[in-house]
């Protein structure tokens, strides 16, 4: 997978996670009009807030959860007509930084990870094929 | 005799004046360099050569998206432009063109003095809505993660 793909899907595999932990302030925090912010710092914390909120992603990320080795990152979002998302950002993979900038749909997002082909990826703790083609098909236009 | 001398220590000085300013380095130069000698196989035996131990040390050279970071034809596939600059000792080099898919993208990489070697300290995959870039940009100047 290029770089340019496997930024894409580090963010949203992290966007899931928060997801996964706290739902509604989630989608409040990128759902609201305005800007929001996903930070990652070199211990693997991350935090996603915005004006709805803050929601910190308690276990951390990490390769086992996302599938990816990743030193720090600083994404923005930019919600200008509800469910579509703009975001730009750059994310510290350790030897070199990649800055990646693009759009999503949210609600395709979210749905994503709902059904059986999540609770799998989930499972295998990392990388799952068909999991990874779903969010490039979301985060890659 | 004295002319003879007096010409050739003028020669001598002319000479050594000139083989100081080729050492100047030109970057571009030395990302190709490294770029052309590069292969999946050569990897562990030249990094040491063309990069810091620092950055080395930052990532997991086991990990093959890592790795792959160290293939500079993986992150442009093709280029169109370059620039270079050096700011308090540190060069950087921004190389404008298209990667494997052929999205437009900028490369950019800082390069540091070490023991008389100019080496990558840092290396930065930009795709961006502010390209080609048209001057040399260091890695940290885009994309702040602080």
């Amino acid at each position: 997978m290029d770089r340019y793909t496997e930024a894409k899907i580090t963010i949203a595999k992290v966007i899931e996670l928060a997801y996964s932990q706290n739902k509604g302030l989630t989608y409040s925090i990128i759902a609201q009009k305005g800007n929001a912010k996903l930070t990652i710092d070199q211990n693997g914390k991350a935090i996603i807030s915005g004006t709805a909120g803050v929601v910190v992603i308690s276990e951390g990320v990490d390769a086992t959860k996302i599938g990816a080795k990743i030193k720090r990152a600083n994404i923005t979002f930019s919600n200008e007509d509800g469910m579509n998302i703009g975001y730009s950002g750059t994310i510290d993979y350790g030897v070199a930084k990649v800055s990646v900038i693009g759009t999503f749909n949210l609600e395709a997002l979210i749905t994503s990870c709902s059904g059986l082909l999540c609770k799998a990826a989930r499972a295998l703790k990392g990388r799952h094929r068909a999991y990874d083609e779903e969010l490039k098909r979301i985060m890659v236009n | 005799m004295s002319k003879f001398l007096v010409l050739t220590s003028a020669l001598l000085l002319i000479l050594s004046c000139t083989s100081a300013q080729t050492t100047e380095p030109q970057f571009y130069d030395l990302y190709k360099e490294y770029r052309t000698k590069a292969n999946a196989g050569n990897l562990d035996t030249l990094l040491p050569a063309y990069f810091t131990k620092a950055l080395l040390s930052k990532g997991d050279l086991t990990d093959q998206f890592q790795r792959s970071f160290f293939l500079f034809e993986n992150s442009l596939a093709q280029e169109t432009s370059h620039f270079e600059v050096v700011k308090s000792g540190v060069g950087c080099l921004t190389v404008n063109g298209y990667d494997t898919a052929n999205r437009p993208v900028v490369f950019s990489l800082e390069y540091v003095s070490s023991n008389e070697a100019w080496l990558i300290n840092e290396m930065h995959v930009i795709y961006s809505e502010d390209q080609p870039m048209t001057k040399a940009i260091c890695p940290d100047e885009y994309g702040a993660l602080d």
